[in-house]
């Protein structure tokens, strides 16, 4: 049992990760060579970074650009959030009112507000405030867990010896939400670079990386696009795996480099009130959402041809000459991606759950398809998608891809944790009756992950819309991106807000949907 | 090992048999906990044991060797002359812990009869119904675990331990999360269950009372390593109630097995 040194490391789990990323480069390198995927489409390894270096002079400015944006971005991203997340634990009425707005941040296609903020403002502005958009949410939920969630009995000792309720939020609650908004941070880095590259396509900026990505699609030069998409992935690596082991530092043990896991359950806090009153808090808080669409209209201060209101949005589509023309359009776009979106996310899921259930029969195989499930949470996916273009062409394979690829990783990540979850006592009880392996995972591993999937579902479903409209806006040429595409061409001002107006919708409504799935699951499961 | 009747002394082939078992874990640090030494343990068929002790001496890893959810470094298990393996194919094990370890995504019939499901067997509606009247839950058939209360929980633990008239029934902890009371009425519910069925049970408890309530024998163990340094036999009658705990002769042999504890180890 006493193994010497090297012999013991070359066994050890660091040695396996290292042997597995050894092997998938001579892999990559092998069918680059021989041109096996998408005709040369998929270069070698060592053909990337050999055009990275010698075309190494073109990047500093287009990646500058990107990462100042996505960093001004994600600082005031995550300061509004955090202050947010205060002003929402003294008031959770607040909250409850700010709900809707923070479900539409979180679940806004981001592509779908470019043309917007295209129109509304000039220069890096709407690469920063798409950065900001996509970091707030996730930091601000977890932060707001983290002051809420504290030991009931700290807050009576505090109040006992004498303190107020703002040296418990001051003392103990800050405190508290430490982790939660280091954890915010470590997942938005990725979520910044991602915004800050979405908000190039179609802004007609001249420097970033992904002007850069889309500027060189049309040029035949694959290995520039990877060394670009590498670019874009080692940044946000970078961030995640640096904040990750600021994490660690602070938090004294080691946080599972997963989706976020925060449930409008968890967010519901203490309120128990009747559903009547949430039904109330729901509307209010849909109707607060309008409010502040129609206040950053008259807010920005744009022309009364291009800004447009709810109700300019409903006379648009109801009332005005062209009404019947749009909403057959925009009815035929959704035909197109609602249902593409849908089975992108099922494939997605389902492809993940039986994966992971299945490698979990086989850990060692499971210990070598981890690294990548979790360095997939770490890329600027979407923001990527012409790297995937360029490999499976401009048809509806490769908007599958893209949403099957968005969908996978995080729900192969969930469902392998909740089967590890499994609680060790129901296992051994299983297998007091002589349960085999195979009966273990039926009756207490699957179980047990199927809530875990269904919130991986629930942060996904957003972003395999952004997918599909991403595909259609840069590759196959149809449905809701497209459309968005078309209309910004034409200057079609109340297209361009319909369609994001719905996008958010139908996104936010897949959200709000699961999470209710969610819900009554996790009443099920309470122990 | 041949069964014989002319000695009603030796039963043991019919009950259980623990045979000089050593557990030695390695910890991640390369250093060993030695986690039990050298058990050895006669339980006759239908007896009731009890095995007390610190913390850390062994106890859940001792019910676990029996089990066969783990296995010895040295000596052996026997159960009716079979290994622990062979008992647990043929479902006469029943085991409840301290945490009641139930599906919280079951209602409480189902959760009863996972060892059926897990045994391939037909559920028998009829013992169904039995073991819920035995542990008082008759009622609660489409309850959730969530509904009930830790005690409650913890019965629907001990029914579904019962559902296959196991000829072994182990409990590691069971009322440790409970309250004094409650776990008092727990023992008394937990006598007359096991005088029903009398299966050959191992009791792990931290409770010198709940030993002595329950037990033909008191097993008591020392760590460093987990050993056991005595073995007492429990002179009262059956049934026992609460008011024997009051007697003289119920505090003389407390005071004497709190010493022989105190004696091998700190609690
Ligand atoms: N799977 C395991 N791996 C490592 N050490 C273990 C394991 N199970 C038990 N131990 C160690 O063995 C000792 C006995 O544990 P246990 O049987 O749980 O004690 P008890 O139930 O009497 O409190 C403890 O020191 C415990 O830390
Ligand atoms: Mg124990």
């Amino acid at each position: 049992m006493t193994w010497p040194p090297a012999s013991r490391f070359l066994r050890s789990h660091a040695a396996r990760s290292i042997g597995v990323y050894v092997v998938v480069a001579i892999l990559w390198e092998i069918v680059g060579r021989l041109e096996l995927i998408g005709g040369g489409a998929f270069p070698a390894l060592s053909d990337i970074l050999s055009t990275l270096w010698t075309e190494r002079s073109l990047y500093p400015a287009h990646t500058l650009a990107t990462t100042s944006s996505a960093f001004i971005g994600y600082v005031i991203g995550n300061v509004i959030a955090i202050g947010a997340a205060v002003a929402f634990m003294v008031s959770p009425r607040l909250e409850r009112l700010m709900r809707g707005i923070g479900i539409a941040l979180f679940s806004v296609p981001l592509i779908a507000v470019v043309p917007i903020l295209v129109l509304a403002f000039t220069g890096s502005t709407p690469r920063i405030i798409l950065a900001a958009v996509a970091v707030y949410f996730t930091t601000m939920a977890s932060t707001l867990i983290g002051l809420r969630d504290i030991d009931p009995r700290l807050e009576d000792f505090v109040m006992v010896s004498g303190g107020s309720r703002s040296d418990v939020l001051r003392r103990i609650r800050l405190r508290n939400s430490v982790p939660g908004i280091v954890a915010g941070l470590r997942v938005g880095a990725p979520a910044a670079v991602l915004g800050a590259i979405l908000a190039e396509y179609g802004s007609g900026t001249r420097t970033g990386l992904g002007t850069f990505l889309l500027g060189s699609l049309g040029q035949g030069d694959p290995a520039r696009l990877w060394g670009i998409g590498f670019v874009a992935t080692a940044i946000s690596a970078g961030a995640y795996v640096l904040l990750g082991y600021l994490e660690r530092r602070l938090a004294g043990k080691t946080t599972s480099a997963s989706v976020m896991t925060v449930t409008p359950a968890t967010l519901g806090g203490t309120d128990n009130q009747s559903r009547s009153t949430r039904a109330l808090f729901a509307i209010a808080s849909f109707a607060a959402t309008l409010g502040a669409w129609q206040l950053f209209v008259s807010g920005v201060g744009l022309s009364p041809i291009i800004a447009r209101g709810p109700i300019d949005f409903v006379r648009y589509l109801v009332s005005s000459p062209q009404a019947a023309a749009s909403r057959r359009r925009l009815l035929e776009a959704l035909g197109e991606t609602v249902p593409l979106t849908f089975v992108g996310l099922a494939i997605g899921l389902l492809f993940a759950f039986v994966l992971a259930t299945f490698l979990s029969l086989r850990p060692l195989i499971a210990q070598g398809v981890m690294p990548f499930a979790l360095i997939s949470q770490t890329m600027p996916l979407v923001a990527l998608t012409p790297l995937i273009v360029l490999i499976f062409g401009r048809g509806v394979t490769t908007t599958m891809v893209i949403t099957i690829s968005v969908t996978f990783f995080p729900a192969f990540v969930a469902t392998a944790q909740g089967l590890s979850q499994a609680h060790s006592g129901t296992i051994d009880v299983v297998k007091t009756y002589n349960g085999s392996d195979l009966q273990v995972l039926r009756l207490v591993q699957v179980p047990t992950a199927v809530p875990y999937l269904i919130s991986a579902a629930r942060l996904a479903a957003p972003r395999a819309l952004l997918g599909v409209m991403i595909a259609e806006w840069l590759a196959t040429g149809k449905g809701l991106g497209q459309l968005l595409n078309e209309s910004r061409g034409l200057l079609d001002y109340g297209m361009i807000w319909a369609v994001a107006a719905i996008s958010v919708f139908i996104a936010a409504g897949f959200y709000a949907g699961i999470g209710l799935v969610e819900r009554s699951v996790a009443r099920r499961y309470a122990n | 090992m041949e069964p014989s009747t002319s000695e009603p002394v030796s039963a043991e082939p019919a009950g259980l048999s623990i045979d000089g078992i050593s557990r030695t874990f390695l910890l991640k640090g390369g250093s060993k906990v030695r986690a039990l030494e050298g058990v050895s343990l006669e339980a006759p068929l239908g007896s009731f044991t009890a095995l007390i002790g610190p913390s850390g001496c062994g106890k859940s890893t001792l019910l676990r060797l029996i089990a066969g959810l783990d296995q010895p470094d040295e000596g052996s298990v026997t159960i009716a002359g079979r290994s622990p393996d062979e008992v647990r194919r043929s479902g006469e094990l029943g085991v409840v812990f301290q945490d009641p370890a139930l599906l919280p995504w079951r209602t409480v019939v189902t959760n009863i009869t996972l060892p059926f499901q897990v045994l391939k067997r037909p559920v028998d509606d009829t013992v169904v119904a039995e073991v819920l009247r035995l542990v008082g839950l008759d009622g609660f058939e489409e309850a959730y675990p969530a509904q009930l209360s830790g005690g409650m929980r913890q019965r629907v633990a001990i029914a579904r331990a019962l559902i296959t008239q196991p000829k072994v029934l182990l409990l590691d902890e069971p009322f440790g999360a409970l309250d004094e009371i409650l776990r008092r009425t727990m023992n008394m519910e937990l006598q007359r269950i096991w005088n029903e069925y009398r299966p050959t049970t191992i009791l792990v408890t931290h409770s010198i009372d709940e030993a002595m309530l329950l037990a033909d024998r008191v097993a008591v163990m020392a760590v460093n390593p987990g050993r056991i340094t005595q073995l007492v036999d429990v002179p009262f009658g059956r049934p026992r109630n609460v008011a024997m705990t009051k007697t003289e002769a119920f505090h003389t042999m407390w005071d004497s097995l709190a010493q022989s504890l105190h004696g091998g180890g700190q609690e």
